[in-house]
């Protein structure tokens, strides 16, 4: 069973920030993903890349240093999933960021996505249908 | 014949060097066969047949960014290795793969596997270094068992503070216990005596 996790802008803040209030808490996650990992457990981080825009997460920058190497992974907002974000940006009425998330939340193959956000209501507005955990940081 | 390159800390591709310059240089100079990190001249091992590829002399974040780098490269070129496993793990694995449908090959298998595992591992040492460098963002027991229960959805994702108790109970008595330990325990504990 898979599962994707997916982060917005406010836990990439969060994780990013040794000083944010939350930064334990998103800490705690990536440190149970890697528990998980190193038992074999088909879990995976990732980032929609207009999540990282939102953010200000340039992968180049030093600042970044330590999200870059947890092996967060992109999630790129290609053709297909750009007409997906659009439709759902229309119908939610979100940012061009939360909509890309309910596109991956659309589009993954995972059996199981959770979203970690600063926002709950937005991330269950864009999942529609689809079960979601959301996290709330 | 080996290529010698020269290399420091913040560059990835080097120079070729004449080898007068590698054996002044010592520690600083990579040698490898594709402009990739070493950090020091060595020579191939007479007891390994394989030529040697890395040294050791990386401090922790050099070997993330490596392996790091590695893992994103392209894994379509393939090596013939002399690492030696169980026999008993390779027939296991060659079954699963037959008779399981658990991956399209034994080598398909044993790559996923490592790559999962070496994943976890740059994981890991990251969120060590990073601990040493900010202890205030070391995670607690309680905090981890929070953070599991809220990715997996599970019922005591909403009652942090019960869970934060039994994470304490659990850690008095077993101060090795994981996360998944104290969801059970906090579980149980919910479940009125009959």
């Amino acid at each position: 069973m898979s599962h994707l996790i997916v982060l917005d802008n406010e836990a990439v803040q969060a994780l990013s920030d040794p000083a944010h209030k939350k930064h334990v808490h998103v800490v705690s996650h990536v440190r149970v993903v890697a528990d998980r990992k190193s038992r074999g457990l088909p879990v995976t981080v990732s980032v929609p890349t207009t999540v990282r825009v939102e953010a200000g997460w340039d992968r180049t920058m030093p600042a970044w240093a330590f999200l870059n190497r947890l092996r967060i992974a992109d999630i790129a907002l290609d053709g297909l999933n750009a007409n997906i974000a659009a439709s759902i940006r229309q119908d939610a009425r979100v940012s061009v960021a939360d909509a890309h998330i309910g596109a991956v939340i659309a589009a993954t193959t995972a059996t199981k996505v959770t979203v970690i956000t600063g926002d709950p209501a937005d991330i269950r507005r864009v999942a529609a249908e689809r079960e979601v955990h959301v996290v709330t940081v | 014949m080996w290529q010698v390159l020269w290399f420091e800390r913040s560059q990835r591709i080097g120079a070729e060097l004449p080898a007068k310059e590698v054996k002044r240089l010592g520690r600083k100079v990579m040698i490898t066969m594709v402009p990739a990190l070493a950090l020091k001249l060595i020579k191939p091992l007479t007891k390994c047949t394989t030529q040697a590829w890395y040294t050791s002399g990386m401090d922790v974040l050099q070997a993330v960014d490596r392996i790091n780098e590695l893992l994103e490269s392209d894994m379509g070129q393939t090596s013939n290795t002399s690492m030696r496993i169980p026999t008993a793990l390779r027939d296991a694995a060659a079954i699963a793969v037959r008779e399981l449908g658990a991956a399209s090959s034994t080598t398909a298998l044993t790559a996923a596997a490592l790559k999962a595992r070496l994943e976890a591992a740059v994981m890991q040492a990251v969120l060590d270094d990073h601990i040493r460098q900010y202890p205030q963002a070391r995670p607690s027991l309680g905090d981890l068992a929070v953070a599991a229960a809220e990715l997996d959805g599970h019922p005591l994702a909403g009652e942090p503070e019960r869970v934060r108790q039994a994470a304490l109970e659990v850690e008095a008595r077993h101060p090795d216990a994981e996360p998944e330990d104290v969801l059970l325990w906090a579980e149980a504990r919910a479940i009125p005596a009959s």
